[in-house]
């Protein structure tokens, strides 16, 4: 008897190991079954229907998330409506069936989120929950990518990112295209953020849903729903004040860089700072050294299919050459000092021409030469582009070159970041 | 003495071709072999043309001719004769001819100037060859200055040397057709001289400009003022050239010059992007930066210049919010 349950224990053993390793494996697979049972019929595709072809031309996902029939989706995928109305409208589908129209009730482009109307919609809505989270939690990201039909998927919730309060959910799903708006959930089944963007192999960022709460409950007038250019402005020159407070804010602390002291990274949770340096290599064509230093933003603002903007990116470079003359040298800098990037590609549509004001300055106890240019937003006229150059002058066969771009700024903003990140620069003598 | 002369001219211009001297002064023209000037051209009669010296002028004879004889481009006469005074010319068929008395007026003798001198010298192969190896020698060297690379002798090198050697033999030839066109003489070798003498000078500009233009810090200035200093240079280049090769150049030879300077500089200045009509997205602001120069007063500190700068760059280029 004894050796007959030993047996039985020895036999069963694989067979309750398999139970034990696949079941937990069931009961996940339960939870996205059952979220998606409870919630996918909250979660419709978003099409943006070019009017005078009748077809699609921008699919995403969105979901509705109050009685009152509002929709969430991100303000990316409607941003051809607000930009041309008279082009497109939106429209809401379940499967192959369109389920109506929607019409736009609010938006925050530094959020990237938009909040949408749907007449006559009583169908079931999704509650909202909260994004603080543990590490490693489960989250189910929903939507219809690449328009091939609702789908869910599980992936794990990795911490907020970014400048408080313009944050986002780190989230290891693969998201894909058209999946955009689209709600993401708890195990507990309420959405905790909602999907944004893919940054890399099943890397994606979430935006967090207090920002869908606190844009719900936020009232926009008739003026405001008649120009949503004019919110929109507001909202970008709004995210930029409190960048620029932050880093008006924060301490300079001064580090070594050829011939000067720079400032630090002062955003260290927005702006990410990369280094690259190369030595005078006269068999490898490589006419002079140089250290250079380039950071910029990692998130910017979407504006429109046509441009992005709202991204700050700056670079220190220091140079300086044994085997040229100072004929030959000042020839290479003065093509540094020309170089110019740092704003975002755009049409004539988009942006007037930059206009420049150039001219000799003191800083850091050296005369430099600068270069200041502005364009203005065509659509958006307190928006500027403001690219920032500067070459030191002085020593012959040795420069250093800042360059800075800031997109989609208020000028008058982007002075005191200027002054700030500049002003405090040393020289080393 | 009855000395008549008789010269052929070139059907464009007034260059000599052929020159016949008649020491009985008299002579018959036309394409028959019987005449004394034999003509090839179609339009002549073969007997169309008798020309005796009759005192102080020339009696010019029609010999019914099948296309008669223009005197001067202005009175053709057809079987009948008439005087004409020393140097006037007469058209018979296509051809022009100019006849002369021996006691027609000459300029008085040129003067060997340097100016002569310096054509003689430079119409000698071996200096223009010289000059050109030269010429190539100090743009290696420079460029060797600029980029001291170790592939410099292997590549650079001789790109340099194969592309300046082509840009003279090309500029000259080019010059050349259009002198040979004009003064039926190509006057190669002072060309090369003239590419070889301004490619020096645009050598030494390439090296000076940034000292030039150091100062000026308004954009529209700095663009007006390098391609003005482009044009005067061709201008020069082109002019140069055809003084060599003609020491009369009339005003609207240089307004000729002048127009194909100008559309060379403006297709630089296109290709360039630096003259645009189409939108550009990138911004535009002087370059230049030179070694050892400084300000010429006390510069502005870094946040006046921006506080100064910064509402200019933007006031009334947008009219209206959208």
């Amino acid at each position: 008897m004894n050796r007959f349950l030993k047996s039985a224990i020895i036999h069963s053993f694989p067979l309750l190991l398999l139970w034990i390793l696949t079941g937990h494996a069931w009961a996940l697979t339960e939870t996205a079954q059952k979220i998606y049972e409870r919630n996918s019929g909250s979660v419709y595709q978003i099409q943006i229907i070019d009017i005078s072809s009748g077809e699609k031309s921008v699919i995403g996902s969105g979901f509705s998330f109050s009685k009152k029939g509002l929709f969430a989706t991100n303000y990316h995928v409607i941003s051809d409506v607000v930009d041309t109305p008279d082009r497109y409208r939106i429209e809401y589908h379940r499967g192959n069936e369109k389920k109506g129209e929607l019409s736009i009730v609010g938006l925050d482009v530094a959020h990237d989120l938009a909040i949408l109307k749907g007449e006559g919609n009583n169908g079931p809505f999704l509650s909202l929950g909260s994004s603080n989270r543990l590490m490693g939690d489960r989250v189910y990201p929903m939507g219809n990518p690449l328009d091939l039909g609702m789908t869910i998927i599980e992936g794990t919730f990795n911490g907020l990112v970014g400048l408080n309060p313009y944050q986002h959910i780190l989230l290891s799903a693969p998201l894909n295209p058209g999946m955009s708006g689209g709600p993401a959930f708890g195990s507990s089944g309420k959405v905790i953020g909602v999907n944004v963007a893919i940054e890399g192999n099943d890397l994606s960022y979430l935006v967090p849903v207090e920002y869908l709460i606190k844009l719900a409950g936020k009232k926009f007038d008739k003026s405001s729903t008649a120009n949503w250019r004019k919110v929109i402005q507001d909202q970008i020159i709004e995210r930029y004040d409190r960048i620029v407070s932050n880093v008006l804010k924060a301490e300079l602390s001064l580090e070594e860089f050829g011939s000067l002291k720079v400032p630090q990274n002062m955003l260290a949770s927005a702006i990410k700072c990369w280094g690259d340096s190369g030595r005078e290599d006269l068999k490898d064509d490589q006419l002079y050294s140089f250290g250079r230093k380039r950071c910029r933003s990692e998130y910017g603002v979407y504006l429109s299919s046509k441009m992005n903007t709202g991204s700050i990116e700056y670079s220190f470079v220091w140079m300086e050459s044994e085997a040229l003359n100072s004929l030959g040298f000042y020839k290479i800098y003065s093509n540094s000092f020309s170089k110019r990037n740092y704003y975002p590609y755009a049409t004539e549509k988009e942006v007037a021409e930059f206009r420049c004001s150039s001219d000799f300055i003191r800083l850091a106890n050296h005369d430099w030469k600068a270069a200041y240019c502005v364009r203005p937003y065509k659509k958006y006229p307190k928006l500027h582009d403001v690219y920032l150059s500067l070459a030191v002058l002085g020593e012959p066969k040795r420069g250093h070159v800042v360059r800075i771009g800031l997109a989609g700024i208020n000028e008058k903003l982007a002075r005191p970041f200027l002054n700030k990140l500049l002003g405090g620069i040393q020289w080393i003598d | 003495m009855d000395r008549l002369i008789v010269e052929l001219l070139h059907h464009h211009g007034h260059s000599v071709e052929k020159r016949y001297v008649f020491e009985n002064g008299k002579a018959t023209i036309g394409r028959s072999y019987s005449n004394d000037i034999i003509l090839d051209d179609p339009f002549v009669s073969p007997k169309h043309l008798s020309i005796s010296r009759n005192g102080a002028g020339i009696r010019v004879e029609d010999l019914a001719s099948e296309n008669g004889t223009r005197i001067n481009g202005e009175t053709n006469i057809q079987d009948q004769g008439t005087r004409v005074a020393s140097g006037d010319e007469i058209y018979i068929g296509k051809t022009k001819l100019k006849l002369l008395l021996p006691d027609h007026p000459v300029e008085p003798a040129r003067r060997m100037d340097a100016f002569l001198a310096l054509r003689q010298f430079l119409d000698k192969r071996s200096v223009a060859i010289i000059f050109t190896l030269l010429v190539s020698a100090i743009m290696v060297w420079v460029a060797y200055l600029e980029g001291p690379t170790e592939k410099f002798w292997k590549t650079e090198f001789f790109e340099i040397v194969l592309g300046y050697l082509m840009v003279v033999t090309f500029y000259a030839g080019l010059i050349g057709g259009i002198c040979y066109l004009k003064l039926r003489k190509t006057c190669f070798k002072r060309h090369m001289a003239v590419c070889n003498a301004f490619s020096l000078i645009g050598l030494f500009y390439e090296t000076l400009y940034p000292f030039l233009l150091f100062w000026v810090s308004h954009s529209g200035t700095v663009v007006f003022l390098k391609y003005s200093i482009q044009f005067f240079f061709l201008l020069a280049m082109f002019w140069s050239s055809l003084k060599l090769a003609n020491t009369t150049i009339k005003w609207t030879a240089v307004a000729e010059l002048s127009a194909v300077s100008l559309m060379f500089v403006l297709l630089i200045g296109w290709g360039a992007k630096d003259i645009r009509l189409d939108f550009s997205g990138d911004p535009s602001y002087p370059n230049h930066l030179a070694p050892y120069l400084k300000p010429l007063s006390e510069p502005q500190p870094f946040e006046n210049f921006l506080e100064k700068s910064g509402p200019k760059l933007y006031r009334s280029t947008v009219k209206t919010a959208g």
